[in-house]
């Protein structure tokens, strides 16, 4: 299409995508060089929800934090909250139950599907087709159920405590509510499926748009599924294995040629082996306690606080500032396999109740870096399908 | 897994004997601190050579050591390599003090290098030599000039770069 | 309309002003400002289950020019409040804004360097939800009793009734900047 059109020539014009704009999720700002309809420049503008999130870390406990990582990758917080408090256990030395290992890999499937199902449906209505959308955040409210029963909100969840959680599982009916979910979820992404994938319109406006080749998204940094679109099967949950993924059985989708498409078909593919798994996890959920039995770092149960004595002062204990658990001094770095990509924790102690540092490595914001090098001879309305298929969450970039 | 680390970590201590000032092992990963005007062979060999291929840099962080230890090193650079080939993971430190704060760029080894330097630039107010475009990225260059928030003697809530308080209400900052 | 400002007295309009009072609240159209976690409740609202279609507001406009209702969804940081002004600004009479969430009436959790404490420092707010983030229900709720405010609107006015200059502040100027490109590009 390009080789036929005429050369063009003229004057450039500078535009703001601006930071507000209805194809740009949050606040996102891109000003960009034109000349015609074909960009010559393009440059990210970040920071527009610098909240101050690693200074926050330094004047709150590592217990209080959780509540603060929540609100960083709003679309799967559950998955914030699991890995901040592994690197925290890995600082702190602490060895976790079977049962708590078992619920920690069910609920960060559970994120994942979260997080892909509105990715999908905001490139779907970016594009111009609003129906997956409405499909697909039915399937999310059913998830926002199962999850409300256990942790008591929708969203903001803070769900995790060092060496094991706050709720344990509420009944036996809520791991049928959960089976119940697996058993429809397959029939629900088929619906999407048939609307978008053999999609004349989808296909035009996807194919070619974005692509980048595997070793230059390795030197970028890419991790998560727009890496492993491009063919380079880098997945933290079978290459560097954490919790009980090593126990459960499922397949890891890559693509061929690194363009939006593909990440379209990884990511749906996705949300059919996260559905694998979480029914693996429910049919083989161990029995017993999910906290640990250290009354120095975590709260013992609550009947025990109530009646006992030596039980209320360890509860006393953790909770006041002052007295709470300290972990040896020194600095750790721990990732896991998050839905946008690698996300990982660095934290620094120095033996006190407070982390002297608390770094991320937030995945959205080493992927989005690679966007000038993607828009390389693209057309302006090209940018739309790019930014919707990069899952740049505005709270994860900034911090 | 373990073997590949074993026999990166006995390769990278023969050959850097004198580059290497400590070498940690603190809760299964390794990390090196290193001199910082050598730092940039060390990272090349880091990359380049058949039993360490480090292809991937996944996370530079900054520290301000100031009230951890008493050392004039005040800030310390932190890099995160993960070898996808051998299934490794390798932390290197590097220390610079306040008067000279400046570390060569790893631009040209990892681009993914290239936003993580701008935002250490950006909040501690260290220099990266060879970066080509090194500016503020999350903070706005007009209201918050010479400011660098985390630094350990700037407050959490600013010094009024935010805006001004309501004094009839009794707020102070 | 315009032709308001030279109407002597209010009793010449009270008629019209129930008519029109009554066509407006039905038929609020949402300008949705989300730029964080708030974002996606409003997403959640504005799907099948909890429907705000059904109370009037089904066209959601994304132009601060075609809509009359603001909703400030999300954390403001000190260089979005130039963008949020702006857009503040761009909207026509009569305009509602509605500050949803914690963050958005009061600063949140983020008393930090950067973070604005409160958006009714620099635009009038009618309506506050609490709740980090508040349940969709609530945002229904907020709906419902901005119309008892506007029932009560008046198109022929006194005196203003809000007073901007007792909160306003010297910071809150907004000058337009443009960022540069990157120098190797």
């Amino acid at each position: 299409m390009k080789d036929i059109l005429p050369p063009i020539t003229g004057d450039k014009i500078e535009i703001n995508y601006g930071p507000s704009h209805p194809a740009m999720h949050g606040t996102l700002h891109v000003i960009i060089q034109l000349d015609g309809e074909m960009i010559t420049k393009c440059t990210p503008v970040l920071g527009y929800l610098h909240c101050g999130f690693e200074k926050l870390g330094e004047h709150r406990t590592y217990n209080q934090y959780v509540t603060v990582t929540d609100r960083m990758n709003y679309c799967s917080p559950l998955a914030n909250n699991v890995s901040y408090i592994q690197a925290v256990e890995k600082l702190f030395d602490v060895e976790i139950t079977e049962k708590c290992s078992v619920m920690r890999t069910m609920i960060l499937e559970i994120a994942r599907i979260m997080d892909h199902a509105v990715q999908v449906g905001m490139q779907a209505v970016d594009l111009g087709a609003y129906t997956p959308m409405v499909w697909l955040f039915k399937e999310r409210e059913l998830l926002y159920d199962i999850v409300e029963e256990l942790t008591g909100t929708r969203m903001t969840t803070s769900w995790t405590l060092i060496g094991g959680a706050t709720r344990d599982i509420p009944n036996k009916a809520w791991l049928d509510k959960i089976r119940k979910f697996t058993r429809r979820f397959p029939k629900a992404i088929r619906e999407v499926e048939r609307l978008l994938n053999k999609n004349k319109i989808w296909h035009d406006r996807t194919r070619g748009i974005g692509a980048i080749s595997k070793e230059e998204a390795i030197n970028w940094g890419l991790t998560g599924p727009i890496l492993r679109a491009t063919g380079a099967d880098l997945d933290l949950r079978k290459d560097f294995p954490y919790l009980s993924y090593d126990q459960v059985d499922f397949d890891i989708p890559v693509g061929e040629k690194g363009d939006v498409l593909d990440r379209y078909f990884v990511r749906m593919q996705e949300m059919l082996e996260s559905n694998k798994i979480i029914r693996q996890c429910v049919d083989n959920m161990p029995e017993g306690p999910i906290n640990i039995d250290e009354p120095k770092i975590i709260y013992p149960k609550k009947d025990d606080v109530y009646t006992k004595m030596e039980e209320l002062i360890h509860h006393f204990k953790i909770t006041m500032l002052g007295h709470g658990p300290e972990p040896a001094k020194g600095e750790v770095y721990n990732a896991i396999e998050a839905p946008n990509g690698e996300l990982g924790w660095y934290l620094v102690s120095d033996g006190g109740q407070y982390p002297y540092r608390v770094h991320t490595r937030a995945p959205s914001f080493v992927n989005y870096s690679t966007l000038p090098t993607q828009m390389k001879g693209h057309m302006i309305s090209d940018l739309v399908a790019v930014v919707g298929s990069l899952n740049i969450i505005a709270g994860e970039l900034d911090r | 897994m373990n073997n590949n680390l074993k026999k990166a970590v006995k390769k990278i201590d023969k050959k850097f004997k004198d580059v290497v000032l400590k070498k940690e092992y603190f809760r299964g990963d390794y990390t090196y601190e290193v001199k910082a005007d050598r730092l940039k062979e060390f990272m090349a060999f880091l990359k380049d050579d058949k039993t360490t291929s480090f292809e991937m840099l996944s996370s530079v962080t900054g520290v301000d050591y100031s009230e951890y230890d008493d050392d004039k090193r005040r800030f310390g650079i932190i890099y995160s390599l993960i070898s996808i080939k051998n299934k490794i993971r390798l932390n290197v430190r590097v220390r610079v003090s306040e008067e000279r704060c400046r570390v060569d760029s790893m631009y040209g080894l990892w681009h993914s290098a290239d936003w993580q330097e701008r935002e250490i630039y950006d909040l501690y107010g260290v220099h990266f030599d060879g970066h080509p475009d090194l500016r503020r990225i999350l903070l706005d260059e007009k209201d918050y000039g010479e400011v660098h928030p985390l630094r350990k003697d700037y407050p959490l809530k600013g010094k009024g770069e935010r805006h001004s308080p309501l004094k009839d209400y009794g707020e102070n900052l | 309309m315009g032709i308001e400002k030279h109407v002597p007295t209010r009793a010449l309009t009270s008629a019209f002003d129930l008519v029109i009072n009554w066509a407006r609240k039905h038929s609020l159209w949402p300008m949705t400002f989300g730029t964080a976690c708030c974002g996606i409740e409003i997403m959640s609202v504005l799907a099948s289950r909890y429907d705000l279609g059904r109370f009037g507001s089904e066209r959601v406009s994304f132009s601060p020019r075609q809509a009359d209702l603001l909703i400030v969804a999300g954390r403001v940081q000190r260089r979005e409040m130039y963008v949020l002004q702006r857009i503040y600004d761009q909207m026509a009479e009569p305009k509602w804004v509605i500050s949803m969430g914690a963050c958005a009436s009061s600063g949140g959790i983020f008393d930090t360097y950067s973070m604005i404490q409160g958006v009714d420092r620099f635009i009038p707010v009618d309506v506050y939800i609490p709740g980090c983030p508040p349940k969709p229900e609530d945002i229904i709720n907020s709906l419902l009793l901005l119309r008892k405010k506007i029932q009560k609107h008046e198109s022929v006015k006194k005196e203003p009734d809000r007073k901007l200059k007792d909160i306003y502040d010297p910071h809150s100027d907004y000058h337009p900047r443009f960022p540069e490109f990157r120098k190797d590009e």
